[in-house]
């Protein structure tokens, strides 16, 4: 007899112990259906970096200010025909390739802000679908992009959370999060096990988030899912790369000398080819469609406590789906400018190679087109004769344009897209 | 004269003229240059390439004076 309640006592001991462990996931589990007002999700911010113009090949025109000078320098001296220098400065190092400047790729960083309905009214209410220790257990986000923007997700760069940050550089990714933790995150005091002695330390390591990632050329998915008492809630920042279709563009570059007299005379005007994002128009604003799939972890008793494994969990899944802007319409114009006027149609001048041949004069920066209006207007050159470049004619609403008409008609420097 | 334009980011462009209506789908051409053209008439729109850039269609709009 006093053998069974030794035995009795030793089982009623055990199941104890192991009832009251914090490994368990909750106390009571069940599935309540579909609830979409639970979890809120904004993009919180949608930042694009500067434009990351690549030159493809290596030039004249890639290198440095200084690097620039050097060699024009030293090309001047190697090439003393006018001919053979000018064709000099015009190739490439290494290649026979043009130089190619490429506007169509874009790095977007986006802030997503996750957020649960707080409802503390309906705290201690039945009815009620919030406690402290709620939780979004789950997580798919999806950000599609219309096919109408020609535009397309090229890669993930990296992704934060508040757990910890990836750099990735891939179009998917899956990756867990881990800690090395000495001692369990959800144990707490547990009474019965301390009057028994026994401390319930765990030496584990535990993944606390696991992330997948994967991009298509319409659309970018996240997915996460947070372990034990891990909330969801809060911001997630994904850093990714964007592609426009290209429109082929030709700019100008200008390359000055200064003369004996100080004035600053034009030594080449150079092309090179630009690939800008090709859309019909351009929108103020580009919207992609975001949806939020989660899984929302609501105690329905048990909250009082920190550990997990005294819960009564009620499951609920929901959806949210909005419009989101992404762009607007300053962050993908290519900032080229042009010189004309803007006063009534907007003209502007033309560099005229043959009949079939006649470009836009437009430059890569403000710099440039300023320095050539410059050297266009300056009051030096005679005011009456037509502007020539080499053997070629600049033209303005079709016909050759002279220095004193450049100052008559006010021409100015003028963004060739205009953002507003 | 009938003139090939292409419309690129909101800005018209006249990349192309002819003295008949030579244009038709899949066509390519050189969509860098801005000719000066007086278009009056809308005739029709072809899907064309440009030559710089094969990968992509772009919609174009054939005009006469």
């Amino acid at each position: 007899m006093r053998k069974f309640n030794f035995l009795l006592a030793g089982s009623l001991m055990l199941f104890t112990i192991s009832a009251c462990t914090s490994v368990k996931r909750f106390k009571t589990v069940t599935y309540k259906g579909e609830d979409n007002s639970l979890v809120d999700v904004e993009l919180f911010n949608a930042r694009i970096s500067g434009e990351p113009a690549e030159l493809r090949e290596k030039n004249l025109w890639t290198l440095s200010a200084n690097a620039q000078s050097h060699l024009v320098q030293i090309l001047d001296r190697r090439y003393p025909d006018n001919e053979q220098f000018m064709g000099a400065m015009a190739g490439n190092f290494g290649t026979n390739q043009a130089p190619q400047l490429d506007l169509t790729r874009k790095d977007l960083r986006m802030v997503f802000t996750f957020s649960k309905s707080r409802d503390y009214s309906l705290l201690k209410d039945a009815s009620g679908r919030f406690s402290p220790a709620d939780r979004i257990e789950y997580l798919k986000l999806s950000l599609r992009i219309p096919e109408s923007y020609r535009l397309r997700f090229y890669e993930w760069n990296r992704y934060i959370t508040e757990y910890g940050e990836i750099d990735i550089a891939d179009v998917s990714f899956s990756r867990n999060l881990d800690l090395s933790v000495d001692g369990s995150p959800g144990s707490t005091d547990l009474g019965s096990e301390a009057s028994l002695g026994r401390s319930e330390k765990q030496i584990l390591s535990q993944r606390y988030l696991k992330l997948n990632g994967s991009i298509s050329d319409r659309r970018v998915v996240i997915e996460a899912e947070g372990t034990r008492e891990v909330d969801l809630t809060g911001n997630v920042t994904a850093d990714v790369s964007l592609l426009f279709d290209g429109f082929p563009e030709v700019v100008m570059v200008p390359v000055f000398a200064v003369a004996e007299d100080g004035n600053k005379e034009l030594s080449a005007l150079n092309f090179v080819d630009m690939l800008v994002p090709a859309m019909n128009d351009a929108p103020d604003t580009i919207y992609a469609d975001l949806e939020l799939n989660y899984i929302y972890r609501h105690v329905a008793s048990g909250w009082n406590t920190f550990a997990e494994w005294d819960d009564g969990v009620e499951y609920y899944q929901g959806r949210v789906h909005k419009k989101v802007p992404l762009f607007l319409k300053k962050d993908y114009l290519p900032a080229l400018f042009c010189i004309g006027t803007d006063k009534g149609a907007r003209d502007a001048l033309k560099f005229h190679l043959s009949p079939e041949k006649e470009y836009l004069l437009q430059f890569m920066d403000h710099h440039d087109a300023s320095s050539f209006l410059e050297w266009l207007s300056n009051p030096d050159r005679r005011q009456g004769d037509p502007v020539f470049i080499g053997n070629n004619k600049l033209l303005y609403k079709g016909a050759p344009i002279t220095p004193g008409e450049v100052l008559e008609k006010h021409l100015k420097v003028l963004p060739v897209y205009q953002a507003r | 004269m009938y003139y090939l334009i292409v419309r690129n980011l909101g800005a018209p462009r006249c990349v192309d003229q002819s003295e008949d209506d030579v244009y038709e789908d899949g066509m390519a051409f050189d969509c860098t240059p801005h000719l000066e053209c007086s278009p009056k008439e809308f005739v029709k729109e072809v899907e064309i390439t440009c030559i710089e850039h094969p990968d992509d269609m772009i919609v174009a709009m054939v005009f006469r004076d």
